[in-house]
């Protein structure tokens, strides 16, 4: 018995064996995989090098590709072997099941053992599987009958499984040596499924001003195989690939707070790759199959970072109740007062302590690739004691195409200390350029053709009341 | 199979595993639904707010590398936003797996190897064993190479069923969080873990109850949360932080287990179209395998007659610009459980009551009703002061030994210092009209109460024209122009305006 399961396994197609393994880690299963090295780009691709050593016999051989990934890009490989030529490279998905296991059969003999119910006693006979339509039409001796016609128990036995079909899609394939000999072949492909992202830690101190940033990059591994032991890079930035729809050219809605206030101009000092910046891992490791992995990158103590109010108001519209101002945090990732390095995309969750001294979140937001030099502005939520009540107090038509606006914006503030809000008039109609400030309680500063932007002192519990008179075409 | 080790070039020895199977102490800190509107209820099946959860454990590290495993975790837990610290040897990278133990999984996780096929006769109920390789599965059904041959999984109308001689590595019962550290030696340490989780959401439930002499009310609310995860903190501190805040979504792993469906070859026979029932009906379709039933409803603390009230929390505390409120006690939160804890007692407040109507000034309207509203400021010298995080109010008044419901409705986030309103409820004893006559319109208001009231009429929207030739002068409130006024005792009044050209 132990000997031909022995022989089964020597007859199995290698490749169902060896797929078997993402389910074990290495030593206690097995893989195929060999010295692997895993470059994973944000935008959920990745570039797969897997160096394996392979004993190849002199003139034409075939070869199967165990352990590769489940989502890989076929038509993306590539393999380089030493004295090799590839000739032909297969990616084969007739995928061996019960179904396809009784269609290739036909025109075969396979074998029936019938049980008796009453009995229990088991009957062998050999049978030619004529057809596979629906139903199962077999030739037993000079009788044609059908499989299982009388629902009685009848074990279907088939000789072998056919060459063709796979346990999974295999990547195969056919090679030319010179010589005979074990050589690394490499093996590379694209493969979905991987991707990778940042996620900051920002534990801000409000009295000293600093916070201390902590960055992980975040990698994810859908593509339902594991990789061992890998060399890992990872790639911020993101490749253009067939199925691009992201068109820059596309409107995208600005955000409220838009994270980024001012590009930065310094190089970072880490690994380029053209315009990308590289995050190689330190040391290899396994990236399993459904695995979140997390690895350290960056770890800033005592930034400078302040926090403030932002309040943007809508054209010609009020509210009827005071609404929160947004609460934001403002840091540099510049070399000199801030954090130093280039910032790949990801989330920055903001955190501070208690009372008690213990972290409690505060927020979190979204960052893109950011170079380094830049100031962030991150919007953490609505601030509970700060608000701002617009309002508009007169709105009279001048002429047929000029309106009069007077707006008032009561700015109140219930925290203990002072505080500054910037408070932001958006979409001030801005497509004529006759738009005028006729008159205003504080100064403003016109950011654009249709944003004027006021810093709003309000005292520790207090209030500040802010008023425009607008002058426009609508 | 012994020579396929050879394979392993690139293997190194695992790193020893240690389970932590649940916290020492845990401190959750619960945060609303940030989409939720303040109008909305909380939906308890659906849960949108979330929790930081911060827990101590102690673990014993051994010298070297280690693989730290941390149970018992919510399930809802953001793997990406986890936090470990108290490592002497620091942390080398989290990990969180999410494959899961299922039917499927052993078939995937034994492909290429032996399990035990047991057969047993329906009829004669003989039982037969034999050994088998996985050849081919899970996907489209099994395919098993016996002693025989090659034979499918579950064709054969016996019933069959592989036995297996262990779990695959790497398969759990729930997802699992992880750490791989490397300590200089060997030590019990206290291991701080926090993460955000989702499946929680909390809001305040007030319950305003106007003295029996009315002119002042006490205020009591309730601090309502809820935790929608399979995973329960017992004796837990407990924090709520109000105030909206800024969340991502985050793109998560599903932890879904692949289901297990076995497919034969075609099995049609000659009498297979007949509209019989199948002879050999070998799986039994798992249909309608559970009825769930709902048996009790749910009602806010509005509703319930107010006990004596819990001694009230301290008041709550600045987390930057988001005030964060403790429970004083540790308490127990059961998995898919609300709660509620007291969260303020103010006795005394001072209000006003006023009614409010709304008119738009391109639209006649005959007998509208008034809603009546009691008003308050948020200062000490009403009686109030304290930062009131958004929830529900109910509003009652005592009525000889019982008390009446008045109105329900909600309050927002309301500031010190703020104007906070209480529904008390639409009244048809105050009743308005707007007759439109061109450009001219007149608005009529009537008071059926042997007492005066005051009424705020806001007509039209923001940003809109100045009325002309008001026949009272209307005042601006939030923007509106507002006619606003004091009806006598069972007295009426009348208003006059013009639209601008």
């Amino acid at each position: 018995m132990r000997a031909a399961v022995l022989a089964g396994l020597v007859l199995l197609p290698s490749i169902a064996w060896a797929q078997s393994a993402p389910q074990s880690p290495p030593g206690a299963g097995g893989t195929a995989q060999g010295d692997l090295s895993v470059t994973i780009y944000s935008n959920d691709l990745a570039l797969v090098q897997d160096v394996r050593r392979l004993d190849l016999p002199s003139g034409r051989t075939r070869q199967a590709f165990a352990d590769v990934s489940a989502a890989i890009r076929p038509e993306t490989v590539g393999l380089a072997a030493p004295d090799a030529t590839v000739i032909e490279q297969n990616f084969d998905y007739d995928l061996l099941s019960p179904s396809s296991l009784m269609q290739k059969a036909v025109g075969e003999t396979i074998t029936l053992v019938r049980t008796n119910p009453g009995t229990g006693a088991e009957t062998r006979e050999r049978a030619k599987v004529l057809a596979v339509n629906g139903g199962v039409v077999l030739q037993v001796g000079d009788k044609i009958e059908v499989l299982r016609d009388d629902g009685l128990p009848v074990r279907a036995i088939f000789d072998k499984v056919p060459d063709s079909l796979r346990a999974r899609p295999t990547l195969s394939v056919s090679l030319d040596s010179k010589r005979a000999g074990t050589r690394p072949v490499t093996l590379s492909y694209l493969s979905g499924g991987l991707g990778w992202s940042a996620d900051y830690v920002a534990l801000f101190d409000e009295k000293a001003g600093t916070i201390d940033v902590q960055g992980w990059v975040t990698l994810r591994n859908t593509s339902g195989t594991s990789f061992y032991n890998a060399k890992t890079l990872l790639v911020a930035g993101e490749v253009g690939s067939g199925d691009d729809n992201a068109n820059p050219n596309l409107y995208r809605p600005r955000p409220v707070v838009s994270p980024l206030h001012r590009a930065g101009t310094e190089t970072a000092a880490r690994e380029q790759l053209g315009d990308f910046y590289l995050y190689p891992l330190p040391e290899r490791t396994t990236i399993a199959d459904k695995q979140t992995k997390q690895v350290s990158f960056l770890d800033v103590k005592g930034a400078p970072a302040t926090s403030g109010y932002v309040y943007h108001a809508q054209w010609n519209d009020g509210a009827d109740q005071p609404e929160s101002a947004s609460s934001v945090l403002k840091f540099s990732n510049a070399a000199k007062g801030g954090l130093g390095d280039a910032l790949p995309a990801g989330t920055v969750r903001v955190y501070m302590r208690d009372a008690r001294g213990q972290p409690q979140f505060i927020g979190e937001n979204r960052i893109d690739h950011t170079p380094q030099g830049s100031d962030l502005v991150i919007r953490t939520g609505d601030a509970f004691d700060v608000k701002v009540q617009p309002a508009v107090i007169e709105r009279t038509r001048l002429s047929s195409d000029r309106w009069r606006t007077a707006m008032r914006y009561t700015v109140t503030n219930a925290k203990d200390r002072p505080v500054t809000v910037e408070l932001v008039q958006d979409g001030v109609p801005w497509w004529w350029t006759d738009t005028r400030i006729t008159a205003e309680s504080l100064k403003s500063e016109r950011r654009d053709a249709s944003t004027s932007v006021w810093q709003v002192p309000v005292p520790a519990n207090g209030t500040t009341t802010v008023t425009a008179t607008f002058e426009t075409r609508f | 199979m012994f020579g396929l080790a050879v394979l392993l070039a690139a293997a190194v020895p695992p790193a020893p595993t240690v389970a932590s199977p649940g916290p020492e102490h845990v401190s959750l800190t619960i945060y609303r639904d940030p989409s939720r509107g303040r109008q909305q209820a909380m939906d308890l099946r659906w849960l949108g707010g979330f929790a930081l959860v911060t827990e101590t454990r102690r673990i014993h590290v051994p010298a070297g590398d280690a693989v730290l495993r941390f149970e018992g975790v919510a399930d809802g837990i953001i793997p990406a936003s986890a936090i470990v610290t108290g490592l002497p040897g620091g942390t080398i990278e989290k990990n969180r797996d999410a494959r899961l133990l299922s039917p499927a999984a052993l078939i995937d996780g034994t492909l290429g190897r032996e399990v035990t096929l047991r057969r047993t006769d329906r009829k004669t109920g003989k039982v037969s064993e034999e050994r088998a390789t996985i050849v081919a599965g899970p996907a489209q059904g099994v395919v098993l190479r016996t002693e025989s041959g090659i034979e499918t999984l579950g064709c054969s109308g016996l019933g069959e069923s592989p036995r297996y001689d262990g779990v695959p590595k790497g398969l759990s019962a729930k997802p699992v969080l992880s750490v791989l550290t490397h300590s200089p030696h060997a030590t019990d340490a206290t291991v701080s873990l926090s993460y955000l989780a989702s499946g929680f959401d909390w809001s305040a439930s007030y319950v305003a109850n106007v003295a029996p002499g009315g002119g002042s009310l006490d205020l009591f609310a309730w601090l309502t949360l809820a935790n929608s995860n399979a995973q329960a903190f017992p004796d837990a501190n407990v924090q709520a932080v109000a105030g909206r805040i800024e969340r991502q979504n985050i793109r998560e792993i599903a932890a879904r287990a692949a289901k297990l469906e076995l497919h034969c070859y075609p099995l049609g026979t000659t009498t297979s179209d007949l509209p019989v029932i199948e002879p050999y009906s070998r799986a039994p379709k798992m249909a309608e395998a559970y009825d769930i039933v709902v048996t009790g409803a749910r009602r806010f603390a509005a509703m319930a007659p107010l006990a004596p009230a819990p001694p009230p929390p301290p008041p709550p505390e600045d987390l930057g610009d988001l005030k964060l409120y403790r429970v004083p006690e540790t308490v127990d939160v059961s998995a898919n459980g609300q709660k509620q804890v007291a969260l303020l007692v103010q006795h005394r407040v001072a209000f006003e009551k006023i009614y409010r109507a709304h008119l738009y000034s391109w639209a006649a309207v005959n007998g509208a009703a008034a809603s009546a509203v009691l008003r308050m400021r948020n200062e000490e010298k009403s009686g109030l002061g304290i930062p009131l995080p958004a929830g529900t109010t109910a509003l009652y008044q005592p009525r000889g030994d019982t008390k009446l419901l008045l109105g329900l409705g909600t309050m927002g986030d309301t500031a010190k210092g703020e104007k906070a309103r209480l529904t008390a409820g639409i009244s048809r004893q105050i009743l308005v009209d707007q007759t439109v006559q061109g450009r001219d319109r007149h608005v009529s208001v009537t008071n059926a109460n042997a007492y005066p009231i005051k009424i705020e009429i806001a007509i039209g929207t923001a940003g809109e024209q100045v009325y002309a030739d008001a026949s009272t002068p209307l005042e601006r409130i939030d923007g509106i122009q507002t006619w606003n006024l004091t009806l006598p005792a069972n007295g009426s009044a009348k208003l006059d305006y013009r639209l601008p050209r």
